[in-house]
């Protein structure tokens, strides 16, 4: 069995606020094989997006982070090493070359005033030394891979000449440039158009295929979880509730949040051959607030489930299954088999 | 920008046709008789009503005549073309000892945000902007001309002077209206460099592996520059406005000591000349940073 | 009613609390003038002249064996009231002009091309040439600097005026049938105090700059009236000698201004944020 690429153990991201600490992130744990897509699903303020950016290092300098925890990231040369305790020139290297990023907004993601070749090119220079013409070369490359027509006249056009889903292309050209074994994109698809979701989420799909690297997919959206995620992990105001591979979550979801969110889902609201229900189905009940956290388990306020054992004390998340955890006090926990 | 550089035509004129002092009699003495007065009324014009004289004026102007200085007994452009180099070299260096120092303080203290440094550059802004500039000059002279001796306490050198020479006689001044005038520019840039830096593609940028230098020196000052040149656009404006007190601290035969005497003296012609070719400067600075716009940011192209 | 708890988070900023209370005890000084300075400010002797700071004279002498401290502190008043008139006189009648500017489309333009055109000329030079026109006194510098620092005011005062026009509120009250003078009255200008409130605090540091710039150069209020910026006037060919004669008033321009501008700053602060949370 091949190491994971990515094996991230019990990080935590806090930030000193004036109102008090706000635990954004808390004790979360996952791995993601080479070649696999783990997707990180939870709503917002769940700490999806805070446990990507803690990862790559791009936390503001003013918010204060205080992080802890421990990450093994395997790099291409073969070592092993912590993400999260990397002096700064040294994870300025594995960035935008072995560990790249896409963001959620294609629209504000781009400098305005340089070229896209140019903003490709600047990547490729940095990391792998190339010249000027040979960055630019390789930049033509990307966006041929990445499917956009008319590439070499692309080359020198800016940002704004071109439409969102292009400019999503765009940055997913960026962030491969460099060959990276893993690539976190951070609601990739979400302000995009449904049919030009379809097609960035297929060229994802594709380049993995091609490239063998790993993939970080952080979304609110289960249907393209279903489609085009190997495992997942569910995070519900900043921890883990549940982790297991697509096809088992899917069929049968052990805590209660996931049933819950996966009841949301229209087409699941509908068991096969009955008449369609009157109502969809949301989960009662808001997120608590991060500066007010509930004793116990986070979820119980919106839990039916829910006993007196939930507000007592937060439970811990336990194996459950083949690859499987989850964090309630109904999960039956199962003893790890010996490796 | 026309129909402002009108008003400003009329203001001007109707500004020092309201002036309640009479440069004739001034100009005549006590002696003069009414016969006296009354022909120099009709050589100057002044015996016209107002809209008229309005006209005559802006003809004149348009033909590039600004008139006759009562008491310097030169045409006004002459006047103000003699009085211009100083002023324009002073603003000039005054403007570049600005934005030197302006610029990489506000850059710097964009960066650091909220620390030390930040809280320094920003209170030394705020009393930037808190000094007289004649006091900070008078202190100035005392310190490194009177005291040091390495600067000469005020002229701007003898009328043979070489541009060295003149050039060092401006440096007290200059740095006087620089580093005064420097406070805006400091916070302009701030203000602009918090706003790019907070922007998506700087968080690209970094996600790229670039060193914050390179993040923050290319791809965020970029972005920054349109309000940063416009403030040093507008501080060469504010420099012609500043210029006249420190002229007349370091007794520089500028344009804005000139304006000063001549209002001190009532010479009609000389205000209202002065007057126009500085507001017109002004909008015409003005209407050049719209300009500059188009070429610093690619998305303003025609 | 807005203004405690506007105050309650003041205190909140260090330094602004340091402005506000070097602001209340110059103002205090200046007020208690009689009691604080053991001297006239106008009795000359001429034994004393040019004396350094010492127990009898905190502050020294000028050139003409007045105590500093005295003119300094009867100073305070001249200046600090010159300023703050203008400070009120100019946002008033900037306000005015903007709400009118701002709420009425058709006077919009022509209102602000003139303002426009006022801004072209640098502020000293507009207010020497006005000063000029009306003649030197108090009363004539205060009005002067009102029409120098009215278009500011007014060009920042229209543009919250079209944010607030724009609230759909105004749209309501007008609905309603309500005359347009009492919206204008009851309904925007409340909603203006925060920007209008910053501008006082810094025209009013502004004012105290331009009104010392004015008597420096002579064309301010005449040199008999002690203002800070008549007296480094006056004493100026003293600096290399008696250097106090001029530190001092410049010092006390200084600090004032700078209380000005980080008072109206940390108000500004305060409020701006607010502004955008609400909109």
């Amino acid at each position: 069995m091949t190491a994971p690429r990515l094996t991230v153990q019990h990080l935590s991201t806090s930030f000193p606020t004036e109102d008090g600490l706000v635990r954004s992130v808390a004790d979360v744990s996952f791995t993601i094989d080479p070649g696999k897509t783990t997707a990180l699903v939870g709503e917002s303020g769940s700490g999806k997006s805070v446990t990507s950016l803690t990862l790559m290092r791009l936390l503001a300098k003013t918010a204060n982070a205080q992080v802890s925890g421990q990450t093994a990231f395997v790099t291409r040369e073969g070592t092993t090493i912590d993400l999260l305790s990397l002096p700064e020139p040294a994870i300025r290297r594995l960035r935008g070359n072995q560990l790249s990023m896409i963001f959620q907004e294609p629209m504000t993601s781009l400098n305005p005033v340089f070229t896209i070749g140019e903003q490709i090119a600047e990547s490729v220079r940095l990391h792998k030394g190339l010249d000027r013409a040979r960055a630019l070369a390789h930049a033509k490359r990307m966006l041929d891979l990445v499917e956009i027509p008319a590439s070499a006249q692309r080359l020198h056009e800016y940002p704004h000449q071109l439409s969102g889903g292009m400019r999503q292309r765009v940055m997913i050209a960026l962030a491969m440039a460099c060959d990276p074994t893993l690539l976190i994109a951070d609601e990739p698809t979400t302000a995009l158009d449904v049919t030009i979701q379809a097609q960035i989420l297929e060229l994802m799909r594709r380049l993995q295929a091609e490239t063998g690297m790993s993939i970080l997919f952080i979304t609110h959206n289960l249907g393209v979880v279903a489609h085009h995620a190997d495992d997942v992990v569910v995070m519900y105001a900043g921890r883990v509730v549940e982790s297991a591979p697509v096809g088992p979550l899917f069929a049968a979801p052990q805590h209660p949040y996931t049933q819950g969110l996966l009841a949301c889902l229209p087409g699941k609201a509908r068991p096969p051959g009955q008449a369609r229900p009157k109502r969809l189905f949301a989960i009662r009940g808001q997120v608590s607030s991060p500066l007010a956290p509930p004793p116990g388990c986070a979820f119980e306020p919106r839990c039916d489930h829910a006993i007196d054992a939930c507000r007592a004390a937060m439970p811990e998340l336990v194996n459950t299954g083949v690859s499987r955890q989850a964090r309630c006090v109904h999960v039956a926990p199962v003893l790890k088999e010996a490796a | 920008m026309l129909a402002v550089l009108a008003i400003v035509a009329v203001l001007v004129f109707v500004l020092t046709r309201a002036a309640s002092g009479d440069p004739v009699s001034v100009l005549l003495g006590d002696q003069a008789t009414a016969a006296d007065i009354e022909r120099v009324k009709k050589d100057y014009g002044l015996d016209k009503p107002l809209p008229v004289q309005f006209g005559y004026w802006l003809r004149e102007v348009a033909q590039g005549n600004l008139g006759q200085s009562i008491f310097l007994q030169r045409p006004v452009t002459q006047a103000l073309a003699e009085r211009a180099e100083p002023t324009t070299l002073l603003a000039l260096m005054a403007v570049a000892i600005a934005a030197c120092i302006g610029i990489p303080c506000g850059i710097v203290s964009a960066v650091y945000r909220g620390r030390m440094v930040d809280q320094v550059f920003t209170g030394i802004a705020m009393l930037g902007a808190s000094v007289p500039s004649f006091w900070f000059g008078i202190v100035l002279i005392q310190m490194f001309a009177v005291s040091l001796g390495w600067f000469p306490v005020s002229g701007y050198g003898a009328p043979d002077a070489s541009l060295a020479e003149r050039l060092h006689a401006l440096v007290l001044p200059a740095t006087v209206l620089g580093v005064l005038n420097s406070a805006l520019i400091i916070r302009f840039t701030r203000a602009s460099m918090l706003d790019v830096l907070g922007e998506d593609y700087v968080r690209t940028a970094r996600s790229k592996g670039l060193s914050e230098s390179t993040v923050v020196l290319k791809h965020a000052l970029r972005n920054a520059l349109v309000p940063i040149v416009t403030v040093v656009g507008l501080t060469v404006a504010l420099m012609i406005g500043g210029a006249v007190v420190t002229e007349t601290v370091f007794g520089l035969p500028g344009v804005g000591n000139l304006v000063v005497s001549a209002v001190l003296r009532r010479d009609y012609p000389v205000i209202q000349g002065a007057l126009l070719v500085i507001a017109a400067i002004y909008v015409l600075i003005n209407f050049a940073i719209d300009m500059l716009y188009a070429v610093v940011d690619p998305r303003v192209k025609v | 009613m807005k203004l405690p708890r506007v105050i309650r988070q003041l205190m909140h900023r260090r330094i602004v609390m340091v402005a506000a209370i070097v602001l209340a005890v110059i103002v205090v000084l200046a007020l208690g003038a009689p009691w604080v300075a053991s001297f006239d400010p106008n009795d000359t002797a001429v034994l004393d002249r040019l004396k350094g700071p010492s127990a009898a004279h905190l502050m020294g002498t000028d050139e003409l064996g007045r105590d500093l401290y005295a003119r300094i502190v009867y100073g305070a008043r001249y200046s600090l009231a010159i300023a703050a008139l203008t400070a009120f006189g100019s946002v008033i009648c900037g306000t005015f002009i903007g709400l009118v500017a701002g709420f009425f489309r058709r006077l919009d333009t022509p209102l602000m091309r003139i303002v426009d055109a006022m801004m072209s000329f640098p502020d000293i030079l507009l207010a020497i040439a006005l000063v000029a026109i009306l003649g030197p006194s108090l009363v004539n510098v205060v009005l002067a600097l009102v029409l120098v620092y009215t278009p500011r005011v007014a060009r920042v005062v229209r543009a919250s005026t079209l944010v607030v026009r724009e609230l759909l509120f105004v749209e309501a009250v007008r609905a309603l049938g309500v005359r347009t003078s009492r919206i204008l009255w009851r309904h925007i200008l409340p909603n203006l105090m925060s920007p209008i409130l910053v501008q006082v605090s810094f025209i009013f540091a502004y004012a105290i700059l331009a009104e010392a710039g004015l008597s420096f150069l002579g064309v301010g209020v005449p040199p008999e009236i002690p203002t800070w910026g008549t007296m480094v006037a006056g004493s100026q060919q003293y600096a290399h000698q008696a250097f106090w004669v001029v530190l001092f008033p410049g010092l006390a321009i200084i600090f004032t201004a700078l209380s000005l501008q980080l008072l109206g700053d940390g108000v500004r602060d305060l409020l701006d944020p607010k502004l955008k949370k609400a909109a």
